[in-house]
């Protein structure tokens, strides 16, 4: 058992390590390095730059340097944003990020099972087919489009919320209900299927013939069970809208990790494209061996799977 | 005769698809005594599985049981709340069904799943409540009850949870044991032990069991009364005698041709019931074995015949047993219709 | 009871009552099951609708998905009208451009904002003319040495060619010249004709016409507007052309062009704040009531609302047409979704039944190294990729000539390859679990028993049960690719402009949402629904591909 989650420790730093080193190498690959854009600089110039950034050692010397300082948690120098490093424009982004996704992680469990549940309860009801078309609508709708059309109907039309910004705490709602629409009507939808598959098992129905009240069949014995896909999905997840949604960010003008990212895809800032998505990976990849350690306390099948 | 402790009368139940609606059963009466075991067989759709879930109101929607009593102790289970059937389940009348892979909850130990049911209906504490599971455990035959109380599910084997699942079932001494198919998932040598079980918890409990089968031989090993279910309806009922030595309804007898005997001579053949069985969402109006009966008549096909007695024992549902029908040899006529 | 009838039944009628049911091939009762799903036939019409508008909508409009008009920029698809006139119909645009309309919803006329009377808020507008001319001169001049010209009257050139009507001072005596087009409306009988070369020195033109009938009233009173001293000038000549390098003239020679001429019926728009404080001013305007004057009657109140015609969906910011561009849109969307699906079918198709057939070691490597792709959002290696894509230019010698054969700039093929590069990892497991478990099936040992022909297996049994779940996972990958891409065009790194996807289309009517919401409407709508229906084809495809997966 121990054995599993150090494998699976194992696997997750040779992931993080095989990320920083594709994407390391296909940012080198780029032709013209990355001051050559735009205006030409002077050769002279242009040799400095590459000095000062030890542009001018051998790639494998680079690479080496640069794998020393993720080792030590240092992702350089911004190549565009003269005197900020990587780590600074994290420390930035990360935390308006994190908190609108975390508010939204927090909205999309506590909001779409529930909902999913009742769905599958009331199976075929009006409920039930309320909650399943707009979580049709919800899967479908693309975040920018949801996004948009918040802003739209609650920020100018009613003026209910500020369009843009963290003002307030009614700035928060709209980027909250974006970031989460999607995800939201994955999990209910989810949650109800789910819910609907187990309430069919047998030992649903053991639990019922042995007396069990109703409530108890549901709290306790379907839905445990009903959760473990669900888990799967909103572990992933969170990672994912936790380090900021490039739409999002965009649309609310918010000034999170999605924003810095994909800024500094638009200026070609290389560094801080390699560092934000070896942060997201690695972040990512922590979450997921989290969620599979939770996995394995609700479901005692997975260990002797492994 | 003992005391009367379950009465079924006319019970149908149908389940109301997007399709149309399928009578799974159709007008049933049957009763069964303190301490006796009765055998529910019939092929698959028959409606036996449907008749204990509706004993035990199980019935899911879009089921609904449409008509009937169902008189368990002087007390008609259709008539009660929700609540209050809960009470009788897994205390009075307890059930155990076919596949014990699926039937025990993965993610709960053995333990936990039993010491719940036992609490649910006794005043016992935790503790308690432990010390009687493992007792349990011990009387339906896991060897070491104490440490693997404490398994998860999917650590037993399927013979193992079958047990486990006998002795939650038993485990508030229930009056009434529905066993439906309890062997069927199981290998062949593990089914002998199982039914072993239970028929040795029969004799030291004295509880009754209703045992549901597709399986003959499962029904001469532990009943002592057997009914005989086709298409929604019971063809035939009787004693067990009755039944294997004096068959009296064409599918019965069908039945026993199409089963192999162990000291059969070599040119005797197995026979298969041709044809399949009755769609229940159009059930025949007449009886519905009539499409594949040999000795199908005019009458068969708009009218289902009544049950015929007999013996004081044995009933059967077919026009053959009519005085005015044509007389063929091993069809007892019979004046009397229940 | 009636009497029974124990007669026993004729052994024919009894033998079978089973129905006869004619078999059906696989793909028949596929497409029977399909065919009884009505969310599936649902989102079949909706994709082949979609399909439809891709293919064949652009054929229908008059527009291509890069003209533009800046005049009709921002045009709502619901128009708020003036009647200024019988059955003219006069409509503001946010950006305070006139644009006439008849009353079936077309555009009639364009008027240009000739003047602006800022301190009072007053607009003037005039109907553009187009005549082809030949374009000698446009543009403005230095005046000459010694010249002076009063602004005021000098000016009124604004009207445009039709008339120019300059006064000039060369401090010995005051001309006011007139150039009256031969064409022009304008032209009336109280003017000389000379040359402005005889008055002022420099001024070389060509057939001016001037008079010093410097107290024509309808010019004094229609057409003087305070100017600074340059002048905006275009001379015009149908055959002849101006000597080259005339002195203060830029000439522009053997231009043929189109050529606006301002007609005599003006309009006004007034933002009816004469008189009031500039403090005063309510911001933004929105709360103005307009007066539009034109021959003298005055209107005030919008008077209908109607649907525009010649724009359905509206223009965008550089007025082009936004039902065009969605059409044009939907192609490359589509297109863009469709080959990418493909391109990930081969590659996954390829690697999953390499790593499904020889199995062992290889099998084990190739999904390990699947397992390692996938360890991240899907989504990082496609940014990744069109970053280091988009800088990559490769050409190759064809012929002696230079030819790009991949041009990374162009976000078009970019995207296909980012994307199709990308998202095989799924079909190549789901086609690894098919060959794998084919190679194990019962079934196909049980067919090869009774002796079927391999030919017969192959078409019966593994094609239809691989092909299944194949079909649906491309099914739902079409859509997903469609999301991707929009969602990347929205983030600024999709298919390059003019080109645009349906996510570009969002992405450019982002900046004006609280205005000209319409233009970010169609785009997502299309996108909304498409997904939609493919899901929706999706879902009832997997029933029918696969009855095990129904539920009850």
């Amino acid at each position: 058992m121990g054995n599993y989650y150090i494998k699976r420790l194992i696997s997750v730093f040779f992931t993080i390590i095989l990320i920083a080193t594709i994407t390391f190498f296909l940012m080198r690959a780029i032709p013209g390095g990355p001051f050559t854009r735009e205006r030409p600089v002077s050769p002279a110039i242009l040799e400095n730059l590459e000095k000062k950034y030890n542009l001018d050692d051998p790639l494998i010397i680079q690479y080496l340097n640069y794998m020393k300082g993720l080792a030590t948690f240092d992702l350089g120098p911004s190549f565009k944003i003269l005197g900020t490093t990587v780590n600074e424009l994290i420390v930035e982004g990360f935390p308006t990020s994190a908190k609108i996704g975390g508010l939204a992680a927090i909205l999309i469990v506590s909001v779409g099972v529930p909902i999913g549940i009742i769905s599958a309860l009331k199976q075929n009801s009006i409920i039930d087919y309320i909650v399943m078309f707009g979580a049709t609508l919800g899967v479908t709708l693309p975040s920018f489009v949801l996004a948009t059309g918040i802003i739209y109907i609650f920020a100018v039309k009613y003026e209910l919320i500020p369009p843009t910004g963290l003002g307030s705490w009614k700035g928060y709602i709209g980027p909250v209900i974006a970031l989460s629409g999607y995800s939201l009507s994955f999990v209910a939808r989810l949650t109800r299927s789910s819910m609907l598959e187990v309430l069919r098992q047998d030992y649903v129905r053991t639990a019922r013939a042995n007396g069990i009240s109703e409530f108890k069949v549901i709290a306790k014995h379907a839905l445990k069970n009903a959760l473990i896909p669900v888990i799967t999905y909103v572990g992933p997840m969170i990672a994912a809208i936790l380090t900021g949604s490039f739409v999002i960010e965009k649309v609310f003008d918010l000034p999170g990790m999605g924003t810095y990212f994909v800024d500094s895809v638009s200026n070609r800032d290389y560094t801080v494209i390699i560092g934000m998505t070896v942060f997201y990976a690695a972040f990512y990849v922590v979450m997921v061996f989290l969620v599979d350690v939770a996995y394995s306390l609700i479901d005692p099948r997975i260990k002797l799977d492994s | 005769m003992n005391k009367k402790l379950l009465e079924v009368k006319n019970l149908k139940t149908s389940f109301y698809t997007h399709l149309g609606e399928v009578q799974a059963v159709r007008g049933i009466s049957f009763e069964l005594e303190e301490g006796g075991v009765l055998g529910i067989v019939g092929e698959s759709g028959s409606g036996k599985s449907v008749t204990s879930l509706s004993i035990m109101r199980l019935i899911d929607s879009p089921g609904v049981i449409k008509e009937g009593e169902i008189i368990f102790d002087g007390v008609d289970l259709t008539k009660l709340k929700k609540s209050e059937i809960a009470d009788y389940r897994g205390n009075e009348i307890s059930m155990i069904f076919q596949d014990p892979m699926t039937s025990l909850n993965p993610v709960y130990k053995i333990k936990n799943q039993m010491i719940e049911v036992i609490k649910r209906h006794t005043d016992m504490t935790t503790a308690e409540a432990l010390e009687r599971a493992i007792d349990l455990l011990k009387q339906v035959g896991i060897p070491d009850p104490v440490a693997q109380i404490n398994d998860y599910p999917h650590q037993f084997s399927g013979g193992m949870r079958q047990r486990a699942l006998i002795a939650t079932a038993i485990s508030c001494n229930p009056r009434l044991l529905i066993a439906d198919e309890p062997t069927t998932a199981l290998d062949v040598t593990i089914q002998a032990q199982i039914l072993e079980l239970l028929k040795q918890l029969q004799k030291d409990t004295g509880m009754s069991i209703i045992l549901i089968t597709h399986d003959l031989g499962v029904i001469a090993e532990v009943s002592t009364n057997v009914i005989v279910m086709y298409g929604g309806l019971i063809m035939e009922k009787g004693t067990v005698q009755d039944i294997f030595y004096n068959p009296q309804h064409p599918y019965t007898k069908g039945l026993h041709k199409s089963i192999p005997k162990p000291h059969a001579k070599n040119d005797e053949r197995l026979i298969p019931i041709k044809g399949s069985p009755p769609d229940l969402m159009n059930p025949p109006s007449g009886c519905p074995f009539s499409s594949r009966c040999d000795f199908a008549m005019e009458v068969c096909l708009t009218d289902a015949a009544p049950g015929y007695k007999i013996s004081d024992s044995q009933s059967s549902a077919c026009w053959l047993h009519d005085a005015e029908s044509p007389v063929v040899e091993g069809f007892k006529k019979s004046k009397e219709v229940l | 009871m009636s009497k029974k009838d124990f007669r026993f039944v004729k052994k024919e009628s009894n033998l079978d009552l089973e129905q006869a049911r004619v078999s059906l091939t696989y793909w028949q009762d596929v497409w029977r099951r399909l065919k009884k799903n009505k969310m599936a036939m649902f989102g079949l019409l909706i994709v082949a609708s979609i399909v439809l508008f891709a293919i064949f909508g652009p054929l229908f409009t008059d527009f291509d998905y890069k003209d533009q008009e800046l005049l009709l920029r921002n045009l709502p698809p619901k128009l708020e009208v003036y009647e200024v006139e019988d059955n003219v119909f006069i409509h503001r645009t946010e950006a305070y451009n006139l644009i006439e309309f008849n009353e079936e919803g077309y555009v009639v006329d364009l008027l240009e904002q000739v003047t602006i009377d800022e301190a009072n808020k007053i607009y003037y507008y005039s109907y553009i003319k187009e005549f082809e001319y030949l374009l000698v001169e446009g543009g403005a001049f230095p005046l000459p040495a010694g010249v002076t010209l009063d602004a005021e009257a000098f000016y009124s050139e604004v009207w445009g060619i039709a008339l120019i009507n300059v006064l000039a001072d060369d401090g010995d005596n005051q001309v006011i010249i007139h150039y009256v087009h031969p064409n022009s409306p304008f032209l009336s009988g109280n003017q000389t004709n000379g040359t402005v070369a005889d008055t002022i020195e420099g001024l070389v033109v060509d057939q001016f016409v001037f008079t010093d009938d410097i107290s024509n009233p309808d010019l004094a009173d229609n057409y003087t507007i305070k100017s600074d001293r340059t002048a905006l000038f275009m001379i015009l000549d149908m055959e002849k052309t101006l000597p080259p390098n005339t002195e203060g003239i830029r000439v522009l020679k053997g231009k043929l062009s189109h050529i606006k001429i301002f007609s005599e019926d003006i309009l006004i728009l007034d933002f009816g704040l004469r008189g009031l404080d500039s403090s005063e001013k309510p911001e933004g305007y929105e709360d103005v009531e307009y007066i539009i004057t034109y021959k003298g009657k005055e209107t005030t109140k919008i008077t209908d609302t109607f649907s525009n015609k010649t724009y359905p969906w509206g223009t965008d910011f550089l007025g082009r047409d936004v039902l065009t561009r969605v059409m044009y849109g939907a192609r490359i969307s589509l297109l863009v979704a469709l080959i990418a699906t493909l391109v990930n079918f081969l590659i996954g198709i390829t690697y999953g039944s390499i790593s499904g057939f020889f199995g062992g070691s290889v099998d084990n490597i190739m999904m390990r190294i699947v397992d390692i792709i996938n360890s991240i959002p899907l989504v990082l290696y496609v940014i990744l990729l069109m970053v280091v894509l988009r800088e990559f230019v490769i050409d190759v010698e064809i012929f002696g000539k230079n030819r790009v054969i991949f041009n990374g700039a162009d976000g078009f093929t970019t995207i296909i390859i980012a994307l199709g590069s990308v998202y095989w990892t799924g079909m190549a497991r789901l086609v690894r679990g098919q060959v794998l478990s084919l190679k194990e099936q019962e079934y196909v040992l049980a067919a090869r028993t009774i002796g079927v022909s391999n030919r017969k297996i192959i078409y019966r049994h593994l094609i239809p049960n691989a092909l299944g779940p194949i079909i649906v996972s491309m099914t739902m990958m079409i859509p997903s690719a469609v999301f991707t891409e929009a969602f990347l065009s929205f983030i600024g790194i999709g298919v390059s402009a003019p080109q645009a996807s349906w996510g570009t289309l969002a992405n450019e009517a982002l900046g004006g949402i609280t205005r000209y919401t319409y233009q970010l409407v169609y785009p997502s709508l299309a996108i909304a629904i498409t997904m939609l229906g493919f899901n929706f084809l999706g879902d009832g495809l997997r029933d029918a591909l696969d009855p095990r997966l129904r539920k009850g």
